[in-house]
């Protein structure tokens, strides 16, 4: 029996004792419905609960607060049920868009009954664990919980912002052709060199101008190959850069920017990979294709932000997952003792780019509009807008990303085209 | 439905008590009846869950008490049994308000309202059959039921004590 059968046994107990200690019956009689309701909740209580349950989830990923239908059906095959509560177990921060995930109905033997509901979330990865069912007798004195494991899972994966094409102009480019400047000469779009003229050559690819000033032979224009490479993207998951003030964090924004990133690049044909740092190391071993981006994106779904000693600063990166040469793009607002690493990247010949939410403007952007405010964020600006010109000055591609402008709106100019010194270095 | 059938057996439950204690000229018992009976009444709006246990306690215990000073065991039974059902009811409304919209209510609220009046037909009816079927028993029997009584109070203690 629970509790709300308590105070009733106290009261039969309490009448039959006085009836019997006062003699009197017309007491005994007092306490003859209470037992009547008391052996009526004990005999229409629920033996044993058998159920058969069945969990559809409409969709194993979806994008961000965009409903998914849950459908769920249950049949029971057990003895019948008078009062029963059936309720899907939510995972984390899912919620209910539309009808519920719980029900309260009446289930006879052998009858089934079915419904579904709507869910979303934000972004993270959820796993469906269980149904609860509480069955009754029709007075709520016997309940009986069993917990029925039941799997599923739902993706709620990062938006991402499609863009045309990021300029990236690492060393070393693959065989295969793609849209990444490879320096050797060969078919293309760009002007890469002069050379003699070969058998096959196309008529239209013969310099006429520098034929005429050497009859004796001829030459052909070369143009750029253009070939897919490999890029590594460093997502920074570290507490202490992302996590501002009271509990405000840059952690989406970057998610944000290392999808749309990694979309581009798998676009492009390019190999990539993807590294989580933070709390621990994670890495996605580079592929190609759609495969690829559904792994990246899934990673980046389970992706949170967190701290440890190990990983506190950048210098800890495992160079060696990167091939050599090979293009880096690090997404991070950069804390102070990060500069130094991105240089020995790039001292180390890879091509780094940083995409960088600025966390001076976000901090300040919630910060009250006190005059020492104004004055650390000046102070603060400066000192990273002198950081990233240095960054810049190594050969490091930098977009400083005010977050408050939204990264298709960013993005897309500042990556889609090489910036003019860039072009100009040719490194 | 619900709020509605409550509202009847609380006034089932507290009226016999406030006319017989009153007849009795306890007037104040009836006032303090009473009283419990209005907060019972206030704690369905207010969503006081505990008022109903305390509702349920009260009366019947006052029942049982005018029964042993002489009042009409019919009116205190009838107390007896509107007390049960309108706690009965008070934990039905709360359960009823965790389902939700879609649920088929109405259908869970007719089954139950039905069980609950057949179970108070029953009750009633067995309060007066026992009212008019008296069994002389020694004092041996006596003694046997009180320390069975006794002992079944004290087990049932332990149980919940180890159960909670």
């Amino acid at each position: 029996m629970t509790k709300r059968a308590f105070p009733l046994i106290i009261l039969v107990y309490g009448l039959v004792l006085a009836g019997l200690v006062t003699l009197r019956g017309e007491l005994l009689a007092l306490a003859l419905p209470l037992v009547v309701y008391l052996l009526t909740g004990l005999w229409k209580a629920p033996r044993e609960i058998q159920l058969e349950i069945h969990r559809i989830v409409g969709s194993e990923r979806a994008a961000a607060d965009v409903p998914v239908q849950v459908k769920l059906a249950v049949r029971n095959t057990g003895p019948g049920l008078e009062e029963v509560v059936i309720e899907d177990i939510l995972p984390g921060e899912l919620q209910v868009r539309e009808g519920s995930n719980r029900h309260m109905l009446s289930l006879p033997s052998g009858s089934s009954f079915s419904w579904s509901y709507s869910v979303s979330g934000r972004r993270g990865y959820y796993v469906f664990s269980a149904v609860q069912v509480q069955a009754s007798d029709l007075f709520g004195l016997l309940p009986r919980r069993k917990r029925l494991p039941l799997g599923g899972q739902l993706f709620v994966l990062p938006s991402l912002v499609r863009m045309r094409r990021v300029a990236i102009r690492p060393r070393r480019t693959n065989v295969y052709s793609g849209t990444i400047p490879a320096r050797l000469g060969g078919p293309g779009v760009e002007f890469f060199g002069v050379r003699s003229y070969e058998a096959g050559d196309p008529p239209a690819w013969i310099n006429w101008n520098i034929s005429a000033r050497h009859p004796e032979s001829l030459y052909s224009n070369e143009f750029e190959q253009e070939r897919v490479a490999d890029v590594g993207i460093v997502l920074d998951g570290r507490l202490r850069t992302n996590l501002l003030g009271e509990a405000h964090s840059l952690f989406e924004y970057s998610v944000q920017a290392a999808a749309s990133l990694a979309d581009t690049f798998l676009a492009q044909g390019n190999r990539v990979g993807l590294l989580l740092y933070g709390r621990y190391l994670h890495w996605t071993f580079p592929g190609y294709g759609k495969i690829q981006r559904e792994r990246i994106l899934q990673t980046l779904a389970r992706a949170e932000p967190g701290e440890s000693q190990v990983f506190s600063d950048l210098a800890h990166i495992p160079k060696q997952l990167f091939p050599a040469h090979s293009q880096i793009v690090l997404v991070s607002s950069l804390g102070l003792g990060d500069y130094e690493t991105l240089l020995q990247l790039r001292a180390r010949a890879y091509q780094v780019m940083v995409v960088s939410p600025d966390p001076v403007r976000f901090e300040l952007g919630f910060l009250s509009k006190r005059p020492e405010a104004a004055l650390a964020g000046r102070i603060l600006r400066m000192e990273r807008s002198m950081a990233l010109q240095k960054l810049k000055h190594a050969g490091v591609q930098v977009l400083d990303w005010d977050v408050a402008i939204p990264f298709d709106q960013v993005g897309p100019g500042m990556l889609g085209r090489p910036p003019a010194w860039f072009r100009a270095i040719g490194r | 439905m619900v709020l509605v059938a409550e509202t009847f057996c609380i006034l089932a439950g507290m009226t016999p008590l406030i006319i017989g204690y009153y007849q009795s000229n306890l007037s104040m018992v009836a006032i303090g009846c009473a009283g419990i009976g209005l907060l019972w009444l206030l704690s369905q709006w207010r969503r006081w869950t505990w008022v109903a246990t305390l509702g349920l306690l009260m009366f019947i215990s006052t029942a049982g008490l005018g029964v042993w000073i002489g009042m009409s065991p019919i009116l205190m039974g009838l107390s007896v049994l509107g007390s049960l059902l309108a706690w009965d009811l008070a934990d039905f409304s709360r359960r009823l308000r965790s389902a939700v919209p879609e649920d088929d209510l109405r259908s869970l609220e007719k089954n139950h309202l039905m069980r609950l009046a057949s179970l108070g037909a029953v009750g009633y009816f067995l309060i007066l059959v026992a009212l008019f079927i008296h069994l002389q028993i020694s004092f041996g029997w006596i003694f046997l039921l009180v320390s069975a009584s006794v002992l079944g109070l004290l087990e049932l203690a332990k149980r919940l004590q180890r159960g909670g």
